[in-house]
């Protein structure tokens, strides 16, 4: 048995690999669009990065696992600080936390602490038959997301949902129960058109009754489903018209302040005009004429994109395909239950922010504002990105030592 | 633990999202690519923004007060200074007689983002337009567009009503930017400006223009993007312009405040203060010269004393005293108090003067309004007590805002046993309620207070909350917004209260001079730590229908009787100009000012 083969059986580098050149990518996107100081600040950060993922690893993921409410109840505890700020204060978003001259946005690691929590929890009662039994995980998710809500953050409150999905789905839960489970979300967005709310409620319908669950249960989902979407229209009417400008200003905030599309045509300008090579590195016009707001965060892949062109583009799809598909494989090889959620979940958090960012930065969705993991300037997430990484790394690393112990003790 | 087809189901998922994402990358780069590419080379593609108008303000007759004349601003197009051409920065800077990095300076404070058109310059007039339109080929990176500012063609006259506006600043930005307010917006800073500026602001447009006109014109659909400006809502006011110049007029080199009010809805019909003040000088941005001398002024013109200014009440409070008396049946209607009136009142060992030195005799209580006796209240104040007289002008309104639809109003301080008792403890001394009962002491109103209190007791106990606009009506003539009266309170006054104190109050105004108007009303001589007796004057006309009531304080003015011709002459006015000679009602049988102050015969005995 060589040494590398054993490496290789404990470390995944690919995923290491993968998260290496990203994170180089990264940097020069950032030094392109952004320049010197943020570059170097980048630098920090995705060094302190390296150093709390072999913090993330060294710990056993079991370990994490059991401490995930402390964590849990400490990131709740700096949201539900920023949500009172906010309350209090009005006006500009309160998203950073100050502890000593560093300031963090606590919802980036809430995201981690909801994950470990889950996988904790949906490990402990790993019955999901019935709708009491999804209550516990669907208000450990619910929690954060309602207190980023209020920042007011959006976007990020909205990646709670797929995590808490990707947790139940890997947990087992059946599918018509998943089904079921999002159909009042769905609700709100189908009910503006009437034919699309009434063919709706008609597969709701028929999931409900293909679900093995009881009949108050599927009354409920049923009923549900009819109350979100026969009330959105009616709240909407409701509103007063600035009001509803207000709400659509909440939706979309920073990114487009003189009125609908002129950024993200911009940005599409920018990434369109790179072509097959781009226009070669710092050599990016739409860049560096500062037509591209947001060059360095949010449309950091506009900015990566004009100056590497789709080849460039391409080698970021694949780096994201591979610590996905590489995060997934090591969740269904993992020692144990728990440590399967765990890095089913974090994928997921890669996944749905890369996706989300990505679709917004060629617009196919509306301005969004979630950083690109790895890529994007910012502090907190950088290092939470690192953690996770490291999260899953670890999963890997003593999936056999687990699986051993799991055996000898029969848990 | 997971299955085969769970993970298999995920990656076939997640596979089939990062095709759809590839191929719209591939899409936009190797399709659309080489249009993107032209886009990018010649991107002078600018979205400028189309400043709307405000709405006008207007009287009740039409007559404009506010509306917006047109200027013009210069527009810096290019993203940020650093990376400009230095020779752009320098030609730009020298046509406004600028250093290159001074100009650098006011593009940077004059957008939020590096891609905005900046303004660099603002307020010119057609002329410097036209001036700077005929070189503009050589500054392919500016351009001019128009930018509607604030006027208000009647000058300084009702300057404190309407208020003013400004630039919006940057800390009120951000609190209202979910609003789609932006940098330079304008926005009302004071009086109806302020609290109308939901319906007056208007919404902006924007334009897409090319930012080099020399280049050739690209096909693209950006281009024609563009969305005009909607102007803002025209307010209608209650206000006539023509009373408001007089109550100006009759103002002008004093320091006091007259509103006139309809004592039948509420509705303002003039409200002034004076010193006055000009809102043309604010829309053009105040300079500090300007600035300096209005702050810093000893009069302190900015302030609207009708409403933000309280001040003693004096013997106008005789109002509530008596109000109390008759409604509580402290007083009979026209029982005369026990210590007729000698010039002063003894209690205990203070002795409380009466303004008339020689006395005034025995008197009831319509006799004691008319003659605005002192030692006559003095003993109907001590059998009210402070509770009733708290509980009193409470039911007025006194002590809170009258909800006329401008910002930052005066609540005044009413009489309470707490304030007392928080100030001297439980042995307060008892002769402060003498003091109170004529309106000195711990009592403070404001004009606006005052007079929606008498318009209560003249139209029969309704408390109106001031109405200053009707309706907000939108360019397409489409009313938005209509403002109906109000009524916040009522004022339970039994009938013989009122009649039995009008006949006080109609007696007041006969005492001097003709009456032609059917005047009622209440004077006051406040005496205030600043000088000579503050003067006021609060009544209504005519007595036995109340059609017009007015508010007149003077400060330092001497003795409200003087005032009482202004109220007469206001009075008139509103006659001719407002209500008209034929709808103004006429008196009951023919009776005379003097014979309203005669008790009603037949209708049992007093008290």
């Amino acid at each position: 048995m060589s040494i590398r083969y054993e490496i290789g059986r404990r470390v995944d580098l690919p995923l290491l690999g993968a998260t290496f050149v990203l994170s180089a990518v990264g940097l020069a996107a950032v030094y392109s669009a952004a320049g010197g100081v943020f570059f170097w600040k980048q630098l920090l950060w995705v060094g302190l990065g390296w150093a709390v993922l072999v913090l993330a690893v060294a710990v056993p993921y079991r370990a994490w696992v059991k401490i995930s409410w402390g964590i849990y109840l400490l990131a709740l505890v700096a949201l539900a600080m920023l949500a009172a700020r906010a309350l209090t204060h009005g006006g500009a978003a309160q998203r950073w936390l100050a502890v000593g001259p560093l300031k963090f946005q606590p919802s980036e690691f809430a995201k981690i602490a909801t994950v470990l929590t889950l996988a904790l929890v949906l490990d402990v009662f790993h019955r999901l038959e019935g709708l009491p039994h999804y209550i516990l995980p669907i208000a450990l998710a619910a929690a954060p997301a309602a207190l980023t809500v209020v920042e007011p953050d959006l976007g990020t409150a909205a990646v709670f949902v797929p995590l808490l999905f990707a947790c139940l789905f890997w947990a087992g839960a059946p599918i018509p129960h998943l089904l079921l489970l999002v159909s009042p979300l769905v609700a709100f967005f189908v009910s503006f058109k009437l034919a699309a709310f009434l063919i709706f409620l008609a597969a709701v319908a028929v999931v409900a009754l293909v679900a093995r669950v009881r009949w108050w249960e599927r009354a409920f989902f049923f009923g549900a489903s009819v109350v979100a979407g026969a009330a959105t229209p009616i709240l909407w009417g409701l509103l007063k018209e600035y009001q509803r400008a207000r709400i659509l200003s909440f939706l979309s905030p920073t990114a487009d302040p003189r009125g609908a599309g002129y950024s993200i045509i911009q940005a599409k300008i920018a990434l369109g005009s790179g072509r097959l090579f781009g226009k070669g590195f710092l050599a990016g016009s739409q860049i560096h004429s500062e037509f591209v707001p947001a060059g360095h965060t949010d449309f950091v892949l506009s900015a990566w994109g004009e100056e590497w062109g789709f080849a460039g583009c391409l080698l970021v799809v694949a780096l994201f395909a591979v610590v996905v598909f590489r995060s997934f494989l090591i969740a269904y090889r993992a020692g144990d239950r728990r440590g399967g959620i765990l890095a089913f979940g974090l994928a997921t958090l890669f996944f749905t922010q890369f996706v989300v960012n990505a679709a917004m930065a060629v617009g196919l969705i509306p301005v969004a504002g979630l950083p690109l993991p790895f890529m994007s300037y910012g502090g907190s997430a950088t290092l939470s990105s690192f953690i996770a990484v490291g999260l899953i790394l670890n999963v890997k690393l003593r999936r056999e030592r687990v699986a051993e112990e799991m055996r000898y003790f029969g848990y | 633990m997971a299955s085969k087809g769970r993970l298999a189901g995920a990656a076939v998922f997640a596979a089939a999202v990062f095709g759809i994402l590839t191929a719209r990358v591939a899409d936009l780069q190797l399709v659309s690519g080489d249009d993107f590419y032209a886009l990018s080379q010649q991107n002078r593609l600018r979205r400028i923004p189309v400043r709307a108008p405000r709405g006008r303000i207007y009287d009740r007759n039409g007559d404009v007060l506010a509306s917006s004349k047109p200027t013009y601003a210069v527009l810096w197009m290019l993203p940020s200074a650093e990376v400009v051409p230095a020779a752009a920065l320098e030609r730009s800077a020298s046509y406004f007689n600028m250093t290159p990095e001074g100009l650098a300076a006011a593009i940077a404070a004059n957008r939020e983002f590096p891609y905005e058109p900046a303004e660099v310059a603002v307020g010119l007039t057609p002329r410097e337009t036209f001036a700077f339109e005929e070189v503009r080929a050589r500054y392919p990176e500016m351009t001019v567009v128009s930018r509607p500012r604030r006027c208000y063609p009647q000058g300084p006259l009702a300057g404190h009503l309407l208020g003013y506006v400004g630039e919006i600043g940057r800390e009120r930005l951000a609190a209202s930017r979910a609003q789609g307010y932006n940098l330079g917006d304008t926005v009302g800073l004071a009086g109806l400006e302020y609290t109308f500026e939901k319906y007056l602001r208007g919404r902006d447009g924007f334009e897409t223009v090319a930012v080099n006109a020399l280049e050739k014109k690209l096909g693209l659909e950006y281009a024609e993007e563009a969305e005009p400006p909607r102007a803002g809502c025209d307010l209608h006011l209650t206000v006539d312009l023509g009373l408001q110049r007089l109550v100006e007029g009759l103002l002008a080199g004093r320091r006091g405040a007259v509103i006139v009010m309809n004592p039948e809805n509420g509705d303002v019909w003039a409200l002034a203060s004076s010193p006055a003040v000009d809102p043309n000088d604010f829309a053009a941005g105040l300079t500090a010269a300007k600035w300096a001398a209005y702050a810093t002024a000893p009069d302190h013109p900015l302030l609207n004393r009708a409403i933000q200014c309280s001040y003693p009440p004096g013997s106008t409070f005789k109002l509530i005293t008596a109000s109390a008396a008759l409604e509580e049946d402290l007083v009979g209607r026209e029982e005369k108090m026990p210590y007729p009136c000698g010039g002063a009142f003894r209690y205990g060992r203070w002795l409380f003067h009466c303004w008339n030195r020689s006395g005034h005799g025995a008197l009831d209580i319509a006799g004691g309004l008319k003659n605005s006796c002192n030692v006559f209240f003095f003993q109907v104040g001590l059998r009210v007590g402070i509770d009733n007289l708290n509980k009193y002008a409470r039911a007025y309104g006194y002590g809170g805002p009258t909800g006329i639809p401008l910002p930052h109003e005066n609540r005044g301080l009413i009489p309470s046993r707490e304030r007392l008792e928080r100030k001297w403890g439980k042995k307060w001394p008892r002769g402060e309620v003498l003091n109170n009962a004529i309106g000195q002491g711990q009592v403070l109103l404001t004009p606006i207070q005052e007079l929606v209190a008498f318009c209560a007791f003249a139209n029969g106990g309704r408390l109106y909350q001031p109405r200053a606009a009707t309706r907000a009506v939108d360019g397409d003539g489409v009313v938005r917004a209509s403002f109906p009266p109000q009524v916040r309170g009522v004022v339970a006054l039994k009938p013989t209260t009122r009649e039995t104190m009008m006949r006080g109050l109609i007696g007041v105004v006969n005492r001097y001079g003709v009456n032609a108007h059917y005047l009622a009303g209440k004077t006051g001589s406040a005496e205030n730590p600043l000088g000579d007796t503050h003067a006021w004057f609060t009544g209504f006309a005519p007595a036995y229908e109340p059609k017009v009531a007015v508010c007149i304080l003077v400060e330092n003015g001497g003795y409200g009787e003087s005032y009482i011709k202004w109220a007469k002459e206001i009075v008139g006015y509103c006659r001719q100009n407002i209500i008209g000679d034929a709808a103004w009602p006429a008196p009951p049988g023919g009776m005379t000012p003097a014979d309203l102050e005669k008790p009603l015969t037949g209708e049992g005995p007093a008290g």
